[in-house]
């Protein structure tokens, strides 16, 4: 019983001798590697080729071999020309933790992309094992056209389609009339850099990343199209990236994270910085940022302030501005109410003791009843003032919260905001409850009706002496004479030497 | 009639699903380019994709696929039609030289000998049936 182990051996090893000996096989080349890419993660190898198959119109991966393996044999690239693609920056660093700032974001083709391109980048940047024995066919080892050559080209490491660079980079590109301002402009020497025969050569990286129309038009002369020197640029500078970012893994000290987080950290200082340069730069330019000997550790240094920040914002969100509600209406009412109550009893005992007429007590009356909104506003006054004291708790809490997530270090354990979130909610629900009973408190035996005032109004209102309305003037007129009339009183009291009137 | 070679002998009727072309037509895109050598691999892959062997070619060999290379008594055409293996062979015969001989070579190198011979007689043997199929026209 056989397991077709013949039948597959052959397709193992013919389809790929075709594809790397046969000129126009290179689509098929490259929707094999993104297919075995996702047959060695799980997917459907046959699912992931016919997508590829239906896709590769626009896959600039398949352009950009295709015009790098043009450059290698000096023919134009011959693949037609779709949209974009990417690759993704620091492949082996991918996937996010923690706060945004670890987030590493993909470095995007600025010509666009489709999502086919995307996945088909991906799945190139996540299996190196699996694009070996096919992808290497494309750089010079794989184009060996002996068995040898392919055998040796499983060995090679390929992580990316843009990877070609690594083989390529440093391939001469021939342009007897080149002119000499070229060299005289923004391209920088590189060191492989020279003239050839009189004339001026460049290498396909120093080309790629002199960002200058002289240089783009060397590279349109060499075959290559627009967006396939636009995807050859980023990947250029993609590898200057990843150069940057190796150089910074061995010279930073971890200062204690996990290695994973710090590469993270670094990887995305680096594309913070990359980004800040803008899209095209010399490898001068790239050159002056990233060999500041101080960038690793401002890198850790903004990471640490980027997550400071994600703190901040934790507790702000945390912490709201209006922890409490506002003195309710009817706790209000309710504490006006207990006060004018005793208020309205003092004026009925007095008024019972036969001191104000009816004018004067519903006058004193009225006079309590016109006190309410006074006294409604100053029970609002005091309930602000405890609400305040209750503000403060909570502020405390928060600023205890600053305190400790202004105190991270890199390396640290992270800042959890929870239990001071879980200590503002207790109190607040603690204090919420007991608001009415400390507003009470805080009022204490202040009056919030005036008694007095209510009875010189009652009294202002009846008169000294008891009477009907209409008669109070008189009648008071008669009191107050009396009142004045000493002589006459003396000359008719019980020390009067006279008998007088009697 | 020809008779079949002892590698052909003892082949048994494929147990496979049947043939569809949708697949082939799927890939085509891809592999036009490479004019016969094209065909030839569309063709072999399509095979291998009615064998329901597609996935397992692209991925690392089993113990049993290695088995099946190294025993002298396989038989190394097993899951194949005639008609398929003469379609094959057919298509790789017109693969233009130098690139068939090295495509060949390469399937010898790797190969163990007993099979790669097998495999070559399977050649010669289409070859030799066609060719008296064109004697008899």
């Amino acid at each position: 019983m056989g397991y077709g182990g013949f039948i597959k051996t052959v397709v193992r090893i013919a389809v790929p001798a075709v594809v790397s000996m046969i000129p126009g096989m290179q689509p098929l080349g490259v929707a094999l590697a993104s297919a075995a890419a996702t047959g060695a993660t799980g997917g459907s190898f046959k699912d992931a080729l016919m997508a590829g198959a239906t896709s590769y119109i626009g896959s600039n991966i398949a352009r950009s071999l295709s015009g790098t393996q043009a450059a290698v044999s000096g023919a134009p690239p011959s693949l037609p020309i779709g949209d974009g693609a990417t690759g993704t920056y620091f492949p082996s660093l991918e996937g996010t933790a923690g706060t945004g700032a670890f987030s590493s974001a993909p470095f995007t083709d600025p010509v666009g992309l489709s999502a086919t391109d995307m996945a088909i980048g991906s799945a190139l940047n996540k299996s190196d094992e699996a694009l070996q024995p096919l992808v290497s066919k494309f750089t010079p080892e794989g184009l060996d056209q002996t068995f040898g050559g392919i055998k040796k080209g499983l060995d090679t490491t390929f992580r990316s389609a843009g990877n070609v660079l690594d083989k390529l980079g440093d391939v001469v590109l021939n342009k007897p009339n080149l002119s000499s301002s070229l060299i005289s402009g923004t391209l920088s020497p590189g060191p492989t850099a020279s003239l050839i025969g009189g004339a001026t050569s460049f290498t396909l990286n120093q080309a790629l990343l002199a960002n200058t129309p002289e240089a783009d038009q060397l590279l349109a002369d060499q075959g290559y199209t627009p967006i396939q020197i636009q995807y050859l640029k980023q990947e250029a500078r993609n590898r200057l990236s990843q150069g940057a970012f190796e150089a910074l893994q061995g010279s930073v000290t971890n200062p204690g994270l996990a290695q994973e987080e710090f590469n993270k950290i670094l990887a995305s200082g680096i594309e913070r910085e990359n980004l800040a340069l803008g899209p095209e730069v010399t490898q001068q330019q790239f050159d002056t940022v990233f060999d500041n000997p101080n960038l690793g550790q401002n890198i850790l240094g903004e990471e640490e302030g980027l997550r400071k920040q994600a703190f901040g914002q934790d507790i702000s969100s945390a912490f709201p501005g209006d922890a409490f509600q506002s003195l309710d209406d009817n706790i209000i009412d309710s504490i006006v109410q207990e006060r004018q109550g005793p208020a309205q009893e003092k004026i009925s005992r007095f008024s019972a003791r036969g001191n104000l007429n009816p004018t004067g007590g519903r006058t004193a009356n009225q006079f309590i009843q016109s006190q309410v909104p006074q006294a409604q506003e100053r029970v609002r006054e005091v309930g602000e003032g405890v609400l305040g004291g209750y503000q403060s708790n909570v502020q405390d809490v928060q600023d205890r919260a600053k305190q400790q997530a202004s105190g991270y270090k890199l390396g640290d354990e992270l800042f959890d905001v929870t239990p001071f979130s879980a200590e503002r909610s207790g109190l607040v629900e603690q204090q919420q409850g007991q608001l009415g009973s400390d507003v009470r408190g805080a009022l204490g035996s202040e009056p919030l009706f005036d008694v007095s005032g209510a009875l010189q109004s009652a009294g202002r209102a009846q008169g000294v002496v008891s009477g009907q309305g209409q008669n109070q003037s008189f009648l008071d007129s008669i009191a107050a004479r009396e009142l004045g009339s000493t002589s006459s009183r003396n000359r008719r009291g019980l020390r009067s030497r006279g008998s007088g009137a009697f | 009639m020809a008779e079949l070679p002892p590698e052909l002998s003892t082949m048994q009727p494929p147990m496979q699903e049947q043939p569809t072309d949708g697949f082939r037509q799927q890939i085509t895109p891809l592999t036009e380019g490479g004019g016969a050598a094209g065909a030839f691999v569309n063709e072999l892959m399509g095979i291998a994709d009615d064998l329901g062997f597609l996935d397992e070619a692209f991925t690392p060999m089993t113990v049993g696929d290695q088995a099946d290379i190294q025993d002298p008594n396989i038989d190394p055409m097993q899951f194949l039609s005639k008609e398929q293996l003469t379609t094959l062979v057919n298509l790789f015969m017109s693969i233009p030289e130098p690139q068939r001989s090295q495509i060949g070579n390469q399937l010898r190198n790797e190969l163990p000998p007993q099979v790669a011979s097998r495999l070559d007689a399977i050649v010669r043997f289409v070859q030799g049936r066609d060719a008296q199929s064109q004697v008899a026209m």
